[in-house]
């Protein structure tokens, strides 16, 4: 019986990690349309407005699996070359990388209470308050 | 009014979040631990503005090693100052200033900066002090040896998009004064003044994503003054006597008399083109440079990830216009990324001089230390072998 219930929390946890999918989310009234590279060039600090010129500043998330997915997916760069691709800008003072927030809680309350915002968080965490812009 | 109030409000409440997303104050710091020895040949220049050197087959860890620190205040919305403090091994940990200015936002995507910048020749000019950010060891010393890397000026920033790609111009003007030039001095001895006026130059970014192309162009007048001995001055450089005025310096040649001085005013410009791009697993970088009225050189970088490890095979070269000074380097080296902040390289590079005195024929390796007239084999090729930590913090 115990090896069932570990073997079934294992599998639910393999489900987790594999099917966690990442929203991009904004506010709701954001009613911007964008594709991968154009949320990638948002979070890499090279566009600073949405599509329609209003200002864009990008809400990042500690490390963790969902930011290592986000990471992944969106921006194609791993942690590291993240850090290397930062330390060139602030080093030469053309650019801070994203303020990292704690939690996806705390991602989802900043973003929607700011029409400017765009954040990244797990897909399942998400609720009326923001609207998704993506899914990866 | 209605509008006009919800505008307020919202305009209060995203200055209120931007404000918060920003700390007062940030200090970020980086830095490089390099050790390398030359494992055959006399001696080898690794980094020619401050003339990390290394001389025999010891390991040295006392040229290129170096640590970086960085303050940003930020004053409001709209405006920030930032002050980085460098100190190298090879000066003896003297710090330097190789940035501090004063930051305005002027739109969302323009902003100028106003200070002590530096000058964005190269495709890593303004970076190549921070180690963390590229794959190489080092950047070539036989690209990258220019004297000219700051200035005090202003610089404007501004970002646009083409269709969806991003591109960025920089503007640049100022000028800088290099008394008792580090470089020349050592290159032209005894001593070297370099006074550069209304530099002004334009770089542009063209990112495709996985192709980024970048040019450069600068320009500034350089007024020149060199201290020498009078023997070097009218004998050998053949200078007329009328353009020839004792030194300011007080310094003295091996005789013990005045060293003399003359000056030159000269145009300088630089072009710069590079491509950095990225195919899967492959990368390639491509940068050609030209200084007007002196020299040109090349750097090409062919690389391959696998996982945390970057392996490259590297070429540069730096010609003289005049055949006095001519070489290049061969690399083979990776950089592993083994923990966060931190990247371990190692690198082996065979260099070649060819340089050479038009008049005699003979060799002029630019190694002083490998020169005949300081008694060395006149020849100046070596293999260095180096490793090293870079970290950010």
């Amino acid at each position: 019986m115990n090896k069932v219930h570990v073997l079934a929390a294992a599998l639910m946890l393999a489900s987790h990690v594999t099917f966690a999918e990442v929203a991009i989310i904004a506010h709701p009234s954001n009613d911007n349309v964008m594709d991968a590279t154009a949320i990638s060039h948002i979070f890499l600090g090279k566009i600073k407005n949405f599509p329609n010129g209003s200002q864009a500043v990008p809400i990042g998330m500690v490390e963790n699996s969902i930011t290592e997915e986000f990471n992944n997916k969106v921006l194609s760069r791993t942690a590291n070359q993240l850090k290397a691709y930062w330390s060139k800008l602030v080093f030469t003072g053309k650019g801070t990388p994203p303020k990292e927030l704690d939690s996806n809680t705390d991602v989802l309350q900043l973003v929607a209470s700011n029409p400017n915002l765009i954040g990244y968080i797990s897909a399942d965490a998400v609720d009326g308050s923001v609207k998704v812009v993506a899914t990866f | 009014m209605k509008k006009l109030t919800f505008y307020l409000i919202t305009m209060t409440i995203c200055a209120s979040a931007q404000a918060e997303l920003a700390d007062a104050i940030n200090i970020n710091g980086f830095g490089s631990v390099v050790a390398a020895s030359v494992v055959d040949g006399e001696g080898y220049i690794a980094e020619y503005p401050n003339l990390g050197t290394y001389e025999d087959k010891t390991i040295d860890f006392g040229q290129e090693t170096r640590i970086g620190l960085q303050i940003t205040g930020n004053i409001n919305e709209k405006m920030s100052i930032t002050t980085q403090l460098l100190m190298r091994a090879a000066n003896e940990f003297d710090v330097e200033v190789p940035w501090a200015y004063l930051s305005y936002q002027v739109t969302n995507t323009g902003a100028l900066q106003l200070g002590r910048l530096r000058v964005p020749v190269y495709h890593f000019s303004e970076f190549m002090d921070v180690g963390y950010a590229y794959p190489w060891l080092r950047i070539p010393a036989d690209t990258y040896s220019l004297d000219l890397i700051n200035y005090e000026g202003l610089r404007f920033v501004q970002q646009f998009a083409a269709g969806s790609y991003p591109i960025e111009l920089t503007f640049v003007y100022g000028n800088q004064d290099n008394k008792d030039d580090k470089l020349m001095s050592y290159l032209f001895p005894s001593r070297i003044d370099r006074e550069f006026e209304d530099i002004a130059g334009v770089a542009i970014n063209f990112d495709m994503d996985f192709v980024v192309l970048r040019s450069s162009y600068v320009r500034a007048d350089m007024f020149e003054t060199r201290h020498l001995s009078a023997f070097v001055a009218g004998v050998i450089l053949g200078i007329p006597n009328n353009a020839l005025y004792p030194s300011s310096t007080g310094m003295v040649d091996s005789a013990g008399d005045l060293l003399v001085a003359f000056d030159t005013e000269y145009d300088i410009s630089f072009f710069d083109a590079s491509i950095k791009a990225t195919m899967g697993n492959f990368n390639l970088f491509a940068e050609y440079n030209k200084y007007k009225p002196f020299y040109q050189s090349y750097f090409g970088s062919f690389g391959y990830t696998w996982g945390e490890i970057e392996g490259y095979i590297s070429y540069s070269k730096f010609d003289l216009d005049l055949p006095w000074e001519s070489h290049d380097t061969w690399s083979l080296g990776f950089r592993y990324d083994f923990m966060p902040n931190v990247a371990l390289k190692f690198d082996i590079s065979r260099f070649d001089d060819t340089g050479f005195n038009p008049f005699t024929g003979e060799p002029n390796p630019v190694y002083q230390g490998a020169r005949v007239i300081n008694g060395g084999d006149g020849n100046g090729d070596a293999t260095i072998v180096s490793a090293g930590f870079d970290f950010v913090f």
